[in-house]
């Protein structure tokens, strides 16, 4: 096949029979082609996700959900279009079959045909004016630039015209809610009058060394910022308890659904959350008496399926957070919502289904009228602020984050307070007013559990199989890291009095010294513990361990055992401590231990 | 400066791969609770991994010998023989997917979605052919890709579109490729592979007016041979930016040119370049003052790129789901009737998120598209300006040859040259 055009030669009874053959083909070609095309019209009309007739019926199903009738008559409808459709794709596959095959035939009759014609020669002869590179190029050039102007001219007309006269614009609505990002929220329930259960609401401020607490308060998981202390250094606490025996136990509860999250206690109430894959609530109880105050059950939203999680993550590992005045709790299909303390419903939402192959469990806090999230998953990597008056997103800043189930903690800087989070490869920093990113340091890595520790200026994260590092809380700078000894995967390191602590899953403890790293003490217990290890009056660490069982040991440089109390259930979760009470979540049940 | 050019490419394109991230399936498709039975959920069914490194294999096999068959063997034959099997392997067999055509829609959305995982073999399917034209010219458009192949077997009467035409159509896979970037860039999707015309008959089954437009490529590839590849392929403007440093390229002559011009009309890309004349070079300055005014207009040309890209941008946010959806749902809550289908807007209002979460989500994709249209308009701007200079310069040849951007490295020119090859030499 070439450009050049020998003259004709007389066509033997072959060629005849091919140019009859490729006139057939030809004419089979073109009524495929007609067919497919009156196919097409014809069912254009019955595509299912735009059948008018569908949608009509559907309005007016949506006023008249009872309506069984009209029901039926959706689903036939629905059906015939769904088949129409399915015969169309069929027809359509079937007609590209005999196009496709037709048009072989059709080329290969035109390649002999345009071969024989051509003659047995390949050479093109002699040729003709050949065209001017140069002059070519020059009239290019115009033309590239008459082209250019054109599409310039039509990119801004379009660009000015579609925002202004488009049929479908989006324009900035005035609602406030969208005045974002907000930076302070004053007063959450200006309107309802509700007043905190305490006046001396503990936020913590900024230029401290440590979070400011009370000890009426337990606000969120491993209590105020997350760092995992105890507010007071004066207070007894119980060391001997024995679950079974009831000794100690100044009440216990059953729980109506399962959950990982641990209690979070304001006041003269215990909140915590629950979950399976039907339901999702926030139970409340009292601190004295154990009694269930009320049960806020989640709206279930049509059409949502629960998500995959594996069972020692389960719906419900997020704890709940609460400022005195709401309480807040997320869930593993990304549901959050918020109840007055009260138990009446204030909002709720959903996040987005988090991609998690294990279930979400990043815990949440309460700060200034905003709760912070911690959102990493495998779709989208985020941390964000919701105000707890409406729900609203106050900020939300996209992280460079693979999934974590670490939680969020809050941390004093020298002039401000600080965001901080654990995830693979960071740990990052934010300005928790505006969730802008402070500072960020790659030291982990593999599925982050952990949360960070705080002390004395310093930020500590750790991972299985990854480190152990020490970050300078203003910079993000490594001060220390390691990786040569026994790493927790699911329990959060806890520092004080210039220790670092590391629970491991198995049931080592190993205490660094937190300036250096250098380990001073390891010990293994019988049993591990997914629950986090709290700091209590700055000298003593109780850590949970799996089969309920509360190791008690000083924080000291050498290792001293104080106790072993045991609960009688197992529990894989953080005690919350609080007047000298402590509140122990088990397996089944609610316990307060005096 | 060529050779440096070449092989500072050659270095980024073969450290590329380092960079990318080993794509996996990492979370099981979900368990719905209810008896639905999920179906197969693409089309084509997902390969497995191992298939793909094998795809990766093919590629680069298809890749060396179709570059022995045009610059060794200068075998029209052979390049045909590969031209039908990666027709039926990379096209029928594949059916289409990934193709190196759309996969720097991948890297695009890899390098501006950290969520997004890139797999190792859409990189190497991007890589491979950049890299095989920079050493040897586009032999992938010869015999490696799939819809440079099935427009290839059609070509039946070419006739000759003016050169000057040519180049000037040569804006379109230009704008083509900013457009298609900044659309993947910012998640609204991919506009080549949504649009590929002949991804129909590979698959026996795209919507009607796909299998249309590609019908009437095929139909008008009879006359005007390659359409889809000379003047709409993103692709091709990556390739034939490669081929222009290509370390060797075919020639069309096995030796020395003898000027006969025997092959002049030979080509129906029209990728031949013959001698130059002196006489039309501008003697009286005119050139000089041609690239003076251009060098002047350089700013101008990129500040009305990015304002064009900007606004481009504005209009195009329009595309993206996200904003389609605010949009649709603020009609609909503003009591506007729409045509269309409600089902999105009603799966969003329940799913709990609020529509002021939407609204600034959908503001910021907005955002993004003005950005990044801007920064497309500037670059395409750029290219532009760097085309008109390349129309203004002077270039002196002496013999016939390809031009290395537009020749597809096809072999047709191959049987007009008189000049004996080495092994014809030694016969006689």
């Amino acid at each position: 096949m070439s450009l050049a055009s020998p003259p004709d030669s007389p066509s033997p009874p072959w060629l005849r029979n091919v140019r009859r053959l490729a006139l057939a083909t030809g004419l089979f070609v073109f009524l495929v082609v007609l067919v497919m095309v009156a196919d097409w019209w014809h069912l254009q009309r019955v595509d299912p996700l735009n059948s008018s007739a569908l949608m009509e019926l559907m309005t007016r199903h949506e006023q008249a959900a009872d309506d069984v009738l009209l029901r039926e008559q959706i689903r036939e409808l629905d059906l015939l279009a769904r088949q129409a459709y399915f015969t169309r794709q069929w027809h359509l596959r079937t007609g590209v079959w005999l196009l496709l095959s037709g048009s072989v035939v059709l080329l290969g009759c035109l390649f002999v045909l345009g071969t024989n014609k051509r003659g047995a020669s390949t050479m093109p002869g002699c040729p003709g004016t050949r065209e001017s590179a140069w002059a070519a190029a020059g009239r290019a050039r115009r033309g590239t630039a008459i082209a250019a102007g054109t599409i310039l001219l039509a990119a801004l007309l379009l660009g000015w015209l579609w925002p202004r006269y488009g049929d479908r614009r989006l324009t900035k609505p005035e609602s406030a809610l969208l005045q974002s990002p907000r930076t302070t929220i004053d007063n959450p329930f200006p309107e309802t009058g509700a007043a905190p259960l305490n006046p001396s609401t503990p936020v913590p401020t900024r230029g401290t060394d440590e979070p400011t607490a009370t000890g009426d308060h337990w606000p969120g998981f491993r209590g105020h910022g997350g760092i995992a202390r105890t507010a007071t250094a004066d207070q007894p606490w119980p060391q001997n308890w024995n679950g079974p025996a009831e000794h100690g136990v100044r009440w216990r509860t059953e729980l109506p659904l399962p959950g990982f999250n641990s209690p979070v206690v304001w006041g003269d109430r215990v909140f915590l959350s629950g979950a399976d894959n039907q339901q999702r609530m926030v139970l409340c109880y009292a601190t004295d008496s154990g009694e269930e105050l009320w049960r806020g059950i989640l709206r279930a939203e049509p059409g949502r399926t629960a998500p995959k999680v594996t069972a020692d993550t389960g719906y419900a590992a997020p704890s709940v957070a609460t400022d005195g005045h709401a309480v807040v709790a997320i869930f593993a299909n990304g549901d959050i919502a918020c109840f007055k303390v009260t138990g009446e419903a204030v909002w709720q939402r959903n996040l987005g289904l988090p991609a998690n192959h294990y279930g979400h469990s990043s815990s949440l806090i309460c700060w200034n009228g905003m709760v912070l999230v911690q959102f990493d998953h495998a779709k989208e990597a985020s941390v964000k602020a919701l105000s707890i008056k409406d729900g609203a997103t106050v900020w939300d800043t996209s992280r460079a984050a693979d999934i974590s189930w670490a939680s969020p903690i809050l941390v004093p800087s020298a002039d401000n307070m600080l965001l901080v989070l654990a995830a693979t490869p960071t740990v990052a920093a934010y300005n928790p007013l505006t969730g802008k990113e402070l500072w960020s340091t790659d030291c982990l890595g593999g599925e982050v559990g952990p949360s960070p520790a705080y002390h004395d200026g310093s930020v500590f994260a750790a991972q299985q199989y990854a480190s152990v590092a020490a970050l300078d809380v203003e910079t993000g700078k490594i001060r220390w890291q390691r990786d040569d000894l026994e790493l927790p995967d699911a329990a959060s390191p806890v520092a004080t009095g210039g220790l670092l602590f590391l629970a491991s899953s198995h049931g080592t403890v190993t205490c660094l010294n937190a300036a250096t790293g250098e380990t001073l003490w390891e010990h293994d217990f019988p049993k591990g513990g997914y629950g986090s290890p709290i700091v209590v009056n700055n000298d003593k660490i109780y850590w949970m361990t799996m089969n309920g069982t509360t190791e008690i040991f000083a924080a000291t440089d050498t290792f001293k055992p104080l106790a072993s109390p045991v609960l009688g259930e197992n529990s894989m979760c953080t005690p919350a401590f609080v007047a000298g009470r402590i509140y122990i979540r088990g397996e089944k049940n609610l316990y307060c231990i005096e | 400066m060529k050779r440096l050019c070449f092989y500072s490419i050659l270095a980024i394109l073969t450290f590329l791969p380092a960079t990318g991230v080993l794509g996996e399936q990492r979370f099981p498709r979900p368990d719905f609770e209810s008896a639905y039975v999920v179906p197969t959920e693409s089309f084509p069914a997902a390969r497995a991994g191992w298939l793909e490194y094998v795809d990766t294999a093919v590629l680069a096999a298809c890749l060396l010998l179709a570059a022995w068959l045009a610059l060794r063997a200068r075998s029209r034959r052979g390049l045909m023989l590969m031209t039908i099997f990666a027709l039926l392997y990379f096209g029928f067999w594949r059916q289409g997917c990934v193709c190196a055509v759309g996969s720097f829609q991948n890297i695009s959305l890899a390098i501006f979605d950290q969520h997004y995982h890139l797999p190792i073999w859409v990189l190497a399917f991007f890589t491979l052919p950049l890299v095989a034209t920079l050493f040897h010219g586009r032999t992938f458009c010869a015999g490696v890709c799939p819809l440079g192949a099935l427009q290839e077997l059609v070509v039946w009467k070419p006739v000759r579109v003016p050169l000057w035409l040519s180049l000037v159509l040569g804006l379109v896979p230009l704008l083509y490729l900013g457009l298609a970037i900044l659309l993947a860039a910012t998640g609204s999707g991919f506009a080549v592979c949504r649009f590929d015309p002949f991804i129909g008959f590979f698959r026996l089954g795209a919507p009607f007016h796909i299998l249309l437009g590609g019908g009437f490529l095929l139909v008008l590839g009879m006359f005007i041979a390659r359409p889809y590849c000379r003047f709409l392929c993103p692709y091709a403007v990556l390739l034939a930016w490669m081929s222009r440093l290509s370390h060797r390229h075919l020639s069309i002559t096995p030796d020395k040119c003898i000027n006969c011009r025997l092959c002049e009309n030979a080509c129906p890309y029209g990728a031949i370049r013959g001698p130059s004349n002196p006489r039309e070079m501008d003697t009286n300055g005119n050139g000089v003052r041609r690239l003076w005014w251009l060098l002047w207009l350089l700013p101008l040309i990129i500040l009305a790129g990015l304002a064009g890209g900007r606004a481009l941008g504005k209009a195009l946010a329009y595309t993206h789901p996200t904003v389609a959806l605010a949009t649709r749902l603020q009609s609909e809550d503003g009591g506007q009737a729409i045509p269309g289908s409600r089902l999105e807007t009603i799966a969003f209002r329940g799913s709990g998120m609020t529509t002021a979460a939407l609204y600034d989500q959908a503001f910021n994709k907005q955002s993004q598209f003005r950005w990044g249209g801007t920064i497309v308009g500037g670059m395409v701007a750029l290219v532009i300006w760097l085309r008109l200079m390349q129309f203004s310069v002077w270039r002196n040849h002496t013999g016939f040859e390809p031009d290395r951007t537009m020749c597809f490295s096809c072999g047709r020119c191959f049987s007009y040259c008189p000049v004996p090859t080495r092994k014809q030499k030694e016969e006689a």
